[in-house]
């Protein structure tokens, strides 16, 4: 509290500053300012260099300011433009000035490691910066204007929306976290890109290699995302920016997302199908009420029980034929996604404060009907002189989001069937049959003397009778203060302080389907007794909706302390130090509230449980009544049943202290060497303190060649040589040397006793995850800056890294987390930069960047590689001299000749072939096909700015080469329990078995009782011809932006005004024929184009 | 420059104080109240030992290598779907080469539920009882004896399932490795049977020392240990070991303390359950009749209220079809036996889709379809107490304690009560009830020790007839072959698997064949 008091005493200390300014004058000096195309320049700033005075341009880009006496020198800036100086003599009086167009790439580029800024050229390590265009062209989410940007970044999964999950320069961990760190503004972030507003960002800097990200220590093995937010230019007396942009896409594409059967290959195949290959009947008798099955299997069923007569069968399935969902679908559940957002930002700084405010404000409608969000964020960021030798800076970001989450999911329209209407022809909903066997309800359940009668189930109902609302409030705090005692020395003390609440409530109503049929569900009624269908059900709920809430909260804090030291001795000796130590705490806790029963949103009235909430004493099975004296309740078919009412609470706390420096020292701004440290601790479990700790080192060097004068390769401008070595770190606390337990929340209702159980046996090698990185690498700039980029090799070793280890089943596992795996990626990187002026009028931008990667696991010991599990992807399939993400399959062999029913066969081990009614023995390695890497060790980025007076076309390419993935084949569903729904590569399966193709393409069983088809599921998807190259090329975006006339903007008071429209996601060329993106598996939402159009103006 | 150096003091010293203040302390706050925490108090360990979840479960496969269960090549052929689980096949006709290619672990040996995880839980409570807060002397001796009772358990079923059996011509043989810490560091060796036994009773009598009753408040606690436990676990070891004398003590000591029977013939105690119709290919639709007690998978209430338990241990099965063979089948009596009547669940392979009338295979049924009890009941005291009176020669008080056994099985009547003319008769008589009423579970176990004791009366030999196996499984191409388990082969240590041997990295030691 004493804390905040003073927050509040230091901001409104420092908007004080805002009204202080004052000088001494002598004499005026006026001029004008002029932009690159000879025009007056309106809000230009000018002001005088070494002093805190400013003025602005007026409208006709006329100045007057008053100079002290003396030469002076006054600095001319303007926002696109670069900034220039001019030095007025002693006697001037006028100072008139032209503006030309910055030109970046020649600009010095600047990097930030979080901790410190430094000049490229200086800089030992392996970085990646976004151009600031890219960063000024719209987006929901910040990481998405990475994507294609810097080599080695790989956007290795994208959401439906396009926004990506990166991995920079491989895999780097088996099971730890695989994420890059977040920093902004200094310190790492809780939350995502989500909590950041992509028009703050004024940079970002990707931290590669040990050098750059050594700082970072333990977290920084995924790589180092760092950002920089943006603040007022020094001598901004106001500054507004607003820009506004909408983005709609396409509807969901169904035919992509849920290929299923046409309706007439639907019911062909139901009919084929039906009662066969190990189908488990459905005989009609009240227990079996939850084996649902599809229109189509119903009638089929309903004539083999003897309901329905074949011809009205028959009728039915004719009927079914002609019927297609797919355009009620998308009229009532699906909607074009759009975004709006709107952003406005204001700066305004003197000489010795500046202040930054921004605020967006974002609409999302998603792919569903009734799913959408508002996100609003607030920031503000300070920076003031306070004395010569003290710096205050403050900063807070404040959000606020709401998402609504009423609406359909694809999984609810995938378990459609395709002639399954959702809207009767007189406009009314149709109940789908997808959640019960819906004649047995009618036949078997005297449904009208349940609680609820209405047994009906309809998706577009539903989404229209739930309330399911997700609401986040976050707030970030992060202040410091600089103490500058001498020149070239510093020290700081700063905190960053954050809040991160959400809070969810799902309400069904009590016209939803889940909440009557919960409460019927919960009923009890005996369906054994002989006038069951007489009797009324017990209800055991009461009527009404039911809520579930329950909230998180994340409280953040990190208290840091720094001392710095830069200094240039004798011209030639340059040093710049940096140390200080970190605190880091981060406390988690959840709290899941108990489901409230019959629960009215109008009258906040509730119910209780009318018979309790059930538990089962220990006394024995009871004879299908329900004795007074037992507290034990049953549900609608006779089965003991439950109703949780408990808590659930959970809270877990991460705390880190860390120590580190970094030392840089360059001579004749030549010859750079670099050298950081960091030791990490964490609050792992141990009796040994000191194992909390792991230093982390680099060193690194460069050299920069260009500049010795024995250099003498005319076409070359620049070229450094750069190389380090390093370790980082990766550290997961859920092991420690002893056996660790969780505790179980609440009493078993057996035993009413509480309960634990092991959650680690144990880990005697524990240890931080060490990852060794060596980098060589050139920078370059060629024929006069037309071509510059750089070209870096890689080596990163992980060793003790975490992984799931096989070990004596006599310790108490056969398998353990312990610090004992080790990896390798090797990879080269290469980025071509170019800057062309055509003609006067036109001038083109490129950036290509280049990366390959190669990984390979070098140590993890386990026994055995069962087929089974190296098909299953992932953690399954990691093996000891193969790349991590490795896609094993099945060698189709075709069927074999088993009398009378050859059986499907795949290939074993020893060269021999083996039916799919059982695992494959022996080592998976020996004789899977080893189909390639689903990760792309070549990636392409290629991003391309065309101008052409005052229009600017740009776009992104990228692609992924080399890789593969498994596609999507037919899914040989099966009457088990469930409904039929073949994908529509039943078409392709239904002519291999007349064409007789069953040797190239697994057909359908051969046995009319296949007892053993339903186990196919474990081979069918993985079957090697499904084994299909990856690699696409994407079109990222294309943007058309045209900035307005000056003169005209002029008279309306505006500076800049731009005007742009964006299209997203707009096609993929992609190497497989089937026309499946490996990004986005058939089956799944892949993203639509969008467009977006948008205005962008400052004034 | 003064004032500068002040300045550069104050904020050096600001610097100092506020880094390395108390670190250490801020680093040793617990990552989680719930999770991922230290054996720290008392109840942590007794929390350990109330998780049943963990430890109820025995996943012996032996049962399936003896003459209790029915898969042969004709039982086979009905429907080969139902038995493709390659290392049951393997391990039923004592098959040592393939089990280095099966997939599956071995689920006593190797599995999160198995019996070297029993372990675990026992020396994590051992090694931490004179390191936690709380609890009295009293609380850290129940928990003492409890967790020697835990290990002893785990120790003898592996011992009788991966060890020859325990003579004295076997006596340096391999036994098992010795585990009394949770430390990975722990000599893998196995130690000879001797050494093994000698931990398994020294274990035991740490056990016995225990002082807690059954029941508590008219409720059993069957799954913690208890006087009853203990004892009953006894009473089988030393029967196990042909000590009839101690055996019966304990069996005594035992019953004394519990003797409730579940009576077969009163409704209310055991009753039909939910009834399951399935359609049958050329006939009428066909309803199996379950025990009550298979209603439930998931929900343990059924388990839990079994009356019979000291101590709550249940054989599991994840295939589900404890198929018994005709020789079983045979030996009840079809019309009055009421275990014939609930467990025997005829046409039960129609669940399995094996559903032609003359497929129709039965199921032993007792929890659902999976679980069989096996720890020490109530039941398996009075055939002890009934066996090792006859082998001790008490004829007539062996007959009293099977027959209050027979009472609560047999639908009353004259054919309730075992006679015997002789010694022999009895003993017979009481092995084949033994066989009736607990059969699977105890049976491998039985079959070691009759084929060890002095009696060469009990002796068997299991034939069985099948296909030749390989790498595949069953080569059904070739002529069916006779399978035999003799008397004292070597095949009654069970193979360890192969992935244990890899990771024993040479100090574990397959069996020698």
């Amino acid at each position: 509290m004493k804390y905040t008091f003073k927050i509040i005493v230091l901001f409104l200390f420092c908007f004080s500053g805002l009204l202080t300014s004052h000088a001494q004058q002598t004499r005026q000096v006026t001029g004008s300012v002029l932009g690159p195309d000879k025009q007056p320049l309106p809000n230009a700033n000018v002001s005088v260099k070494g002093s805190k005075q400013g003025v602005k341009t007026n409208i006709n880009g006329k100045y007057t300011i008053g100079l002290a006496n003396g030469i002076q020198t006054l600095v001319f800036s303007y926002v696109g433009l670069k900034t220039s100086e001019l030095v007025v003599n002693a006697d001037a009086i006028t100072a008139n000035i032209v503006l030309n167009e910055s030109d970046e790439q020649l600009e010095e580029v600047v990097v930030s490691t979080g901790y410190q800024t430094i000049p490229k050229e200086r800089a030992t390590g392996s970085f990646g910066t976004i151009s600031k265009e890219q960063l000024g062209k719209p987006s929901t989410n910040i990481s998405s204007r990475i994507v294609g940007q810097v080599a080695g970044v790989q956007a290795l999964r994208m959401d439906e929306e396009g926004n990506p999950f990166f991995q920079i320069r491989g895999l780097s961990t088996l099971y730890a976290n695989q994420e890059p760190l977040v920093v902004v503004d200094g310190f790492p972030i809780q939350g995502n890109y989500n909590t950041i507003n992509p028009s703050d960002v004024e940079t970002i800097t990707i931290l590669k290699d040990a050098a750059a990200s050594s700082i970072w220590g333990s977290r920084a093995v995924n790589g180092v995302i760092v950002v920089t937010t943006k603040n007022a230019k020094k001598g901004t007396p106001l500054k507004v920016e607003f820009s506004a942009f909408t983005r709609i896409g396409g509807k969901i594409d169904l035919k992509y997302s849920n290929p299923l059967a046409s309706s007439s290959d639907q019911v062909e195949y139901e009919k084929l199908s039906f009662d066969k290959w190990g189908a488990t009947a459905n005989n009609g008798i009240v227990t079996q009420f939850g084996y649902n099955m599809t229109p189509g299997q119903t009638a089929l069923n309903e004539t083999k029980l003897g309901f329905m007569s074949p011809s009205r069968r028959d009728f039915i399935l004719d009927s079914l034929k002609g019927l297609n969902n797919s355009q009620q679908i998308s009229d009532h559940l699906l909607e074009n996604p759009i975004t709006k957002q709107y952003n406005l930002s204001l700066f305004s700084s003197t000489e010795r404060m500046s202040n930054a405010l921004s605020f967006m404000f974002e609409q999302n409608q998603s792919n569903f009907k009734e799913t959408f969000n508002d996100r609003f964020i607030l920031n503000y960021r300070n920076l003031a002189t306070i004395k010569k030798w003290l710096d205050f800076n403050l900063s807070t970001m404040v959000q606020y989001n709401k998402f609504t989450n009423n609406g359909a999911t694809l999984s609810d329209i995938q378990r459609l069937a395709p002639y399954e209407m959702l809207i009767d022809p007189n406009g009314n909903y149709r109940s789908t049959s997808e959640r019960y066997y819906t004649p047995l309800i009618e036949r078997q359940i005297p449904t009208q003397l349940f609680p609820f009668n209405d047994w009906s189930y309809n998706i577009i109902r539903e989404t229209k009778s739930r309330s399911n609302v997700n609401l986040e409030y976050n707030a970030r705090l992060q202040t410091g203060i600089v103490i500058k005692p001498v020149k070239g020395l510093s020290i700081e003390t700063s905190i960053q302080y954050e809040n991160f609440n959400t809070q969810t409530r799902n309400f069904d109503g009590i016209n939803s389907y889940n909440a009557r049929i919960t409460v019927n569900q919960a009923a009890f009624w005996n369906p054994t007794i002989p006038n069951a269908m007489t009797t009324a059900p017990i209800p055991n709920l009461p009527k009404g909706g039911i809520l579930n809430q329950s909230r998180s909260q994340a409280i953040a804090w990190n208290f840091r302390n720094l001392i710095r030291f830069n200094k240039t001795i004798m011209s030639k000796h340059e040093v710049n130090f940096l140390a200080g130590t970190e605190q880091q705490s981060r406390v988690i806790q959840t709290f899941g509230q108990p489901t409230t029963y019959g629960y009215n949103d109008a009258t906040l009235q509730l119910g209780t449980f009318p018979n309790g909430p059930g538990g089962t004493p220990v006394n024995g099975g009871q004879n299908g009544t329900l004795p007074a004296t037992n507290l034990t309740i049953r549900n609608w078919v006779n089965q003991i049943t439950t109703f949780g009412y408990t808590n659930s609470f959970g809270y877990t706390t991460d705390r880190f202290f860390s120590a580190f420096g970094n030392v840089a020292y360059t001579y004749d701004s030549k010859y750079t060497l670099s050298g950081s440290a960091r030791a990490d601790g964490a609050n792992f479990v141990t009796n040994n303190p000191k194992l909390r700790y792991n230093p982390f080192w680099s060193v690194g060097a460069s050299w920069q060649l260009w500049k010795e004068k024995f250099f003498k390769i005319n076409f070359i401008d620049r070229l450094t040589i750069k190389a380090t070595y390093g370790y980082n770190g990766n550290q997961d606390r859920s092991t420690s040397f002893m056996p660790l337990i969780g505790l179980g929340a609440t009493p078993n209702i057996y035993t009413n006793q509480f309960t634990a159980f092991f959650s680690s046996l144990g880990n005697p090698t524990l240890r931080w995850e060490k990852t060794g990185t060596a980098n060589i690498g050139i920078d370059y700039s060629i024929f006069k800056g037309k071509l510059f980029g750089s070209i870096n090799y890689y080596q990163r070793r992980g060793k003790d890294l975490l992984a799931f280890v096989a070990i004596p089943a006599v310790n108490g596992s056969t398998s353990q987390f312990l610090n004992n795996a080790a990896m390798v990626n090797k990879g080269i990187e290469l980025e071509i930069g170019t800057t062309f002026k055509i003609s006067k009028d036109i001038q083109l931008r490129s950036n290509l960047n280049f990366s390959y990667n190669k990984n390979e696991i070098t140590d993890l010991f386990l026994t055995q590689y069962n087929s089974f599990s190296l098909v299953g992807r992932n953690t399954a399939s990691y093996a000891v001299g193969y790349n991590a993400n490795t896609l094993w399959m099945y060698k189709y062999m075709g069927f074999n000749s088993a009398t009378p029913f050859p059986q499907p066969t795949v290939l074993g081990p020893n060269s021999t072939n083996f039916d799919m009614a059982s695992f494959i023995p022996g080592d998976g390695r020996t004789y899977l096909d080893n189909v390639g890497t689903m990760v792309a060790p070549y990636t392409l980025g290629l991003s391309s700015s065309l101008d052409y007076k005052a229009i600017n076309l740009s776009f992104i390419v990228t692609a992924n080469l080399g890789h593969v993935f498994q596609r999507q084949g037919f899914n040989y569903p099966v009457q088990f329990g469930g409904r039929v729904l073949p994908n529509r590569f039943v078409r392709e399966i239904l002519d291999a078995t007349q064409n007789s193709k069953s040797s190239e393409i697994l057909t359908l069983p051969t046995n009319p009782n296949e007892p053993r088809f339903f186990f196919w599921d474990r081979f069918y998807r993985n079957l090697s011809y499904l084994g299909e190259s990856a690699s696409w090329f994407r079109m990222q975006e294309i943007n058309l932006t045209y900035t307005l006339n000056k003169k005209v903007l002029n008279k309306v008071g505006i500076n800049n005004l731009k005007a742009f429209v964006q299209g997203n996601d707009l096609f993929v060329i992609l190497s497989n024929k089937y026309g499946e993106d490996p990004l986005y598996a058939l089956g799944t939402l892949n993203p639509r184009p969008k467009f977006t159009i948008g205005v962008k103006f400052d004034f | 420059m003064k004032n500068f150096i002040d300045k550069l003091t104050i904020c050096t010293l600001l610097f100092l104080v506020t880094s390395f203040s108390a670190c250490e302390k801020f680093l040793d706050e617990p990552i989680s109240k719930n999770s991922s925490i230290p054996l720290e108090t008392i109840e942590h360990l007794n929390a350990l030992m109330e998780q049943y979840g963990s430890l109820y479960s025995d996943e012996n496969p032996s049962w399936m290598g003896t003459d209790d269960y029915g898969l042969n090549a004709q039982t086979y052929d009905n429907k080969r779907g139902n038995f493709t689980f390659l290392p049951n096949i393997f391990r039923a006709f004592w098959d040592i080469e393939y089990n280095k290619l099966t997939a599956n672990s071995d689920a006593l040996w190797a599995s999160g539920s198995g019996e070297w995880r029993d372990v675990f839980y026992a020396n994590a409570v051992l090694e931490n009882l004179n390191k936690v807060t709380g609890g009295t002397e009293a609380d850290r001796a129940r928990l003492k004896a409890e967790a020697h009772l835990l290990r002893a358990y785990a120790y003898w079923q592996l011992a009788n399932t991966y060890c020859l059996p325990y003579t004295n011509t076997n006596k340096s043989e391999m036994g098992l490795p010795i585990k009394k810490s949770t430390s990975f560091e722990e000599d893998l060796t196995r130690v000879s049977l001797e050494e093994t036994y000698k931990f398994i009773e020294s274990d035991l009598a740490e056990a016995l020392k225990i002082n807690k009753p059954l029941l508590v408040g008219g409720k059993p606690e069957h799954w913690r240990g208890s006087t009853a436990a203990v004892n009953g676990f006894a009473a089988r070891y030393y029967l196990n070991r042909n000590n009839y004398t101690e055996a019966l003590k304990y069996a005594n000591l035992a019953l004394g303390e519990y003797s409730r029977l579940v009576d077969y013939n009163n409704p209310t105690e055991m009753y039909y359950g939910t009834p399951f119709t399935y359609s049958v290919t050329g006939g009428s639709p066909f309803t199996c009749q379950f025990p009550f007690t298979h209603n439930n998978q998931t929900n343990l209430v059924d388990f839990f209220g079994w009356k019979e338990f000291l101590y709550f241990r249940v054989q599991n099965f994840g295939s589900w079809f404890y198929l018994p063979s005709k020789e079983l089948l045979d030996l009840y009596d079809k019309s009055n036996d009421r275990r014939y009547e609930f467990h025997i669940v005829e046409n039960y392979s129609y669940y399995f889709g094996s559903n032609t009338p003359t497929n129709g295979l039965p199921g032993y049924i007792f929890f659902f379809k999976d679980r069989i009890p096996s720890g020490p009941t109530t039941a398996e005291m009075y055939l002890i107490k009934a066996e090792c009176m006859a082998r001790n020669g008490d004829i007539n008080g062996a007959l009293t304690a099977v027959n209050v056994l027979r009472a609560k099985r047999i639908r009353p009547g004259a054919l309730v009560n075992l006679t015997a003319a002789n010694q022999s008769e009895a003993i017979t008589k009481i092995l084949q009830e033994r066989r009736r009423e607990i059969p699977f579970v105890q049976r491998w176990f039985d079959l070691r020790r009759y084929n060890n004791n002095s009696d060469p009366n009990d002796d068997v030999i299991v034939t069985k007839q099948f296909y030749p196996i390989t790498i595949s499984g069953p080569d059904v191409t070739k002529p069916i072959q006779t399978y035999q388990l003799e008397k004292n082969s070597r095949k009654y240590a069970l193979p360890i698997h192969n992935n244990e041997l890899i990771s024993g990295r040479g100090k574990l030691l397959q069996n020698i064949y």
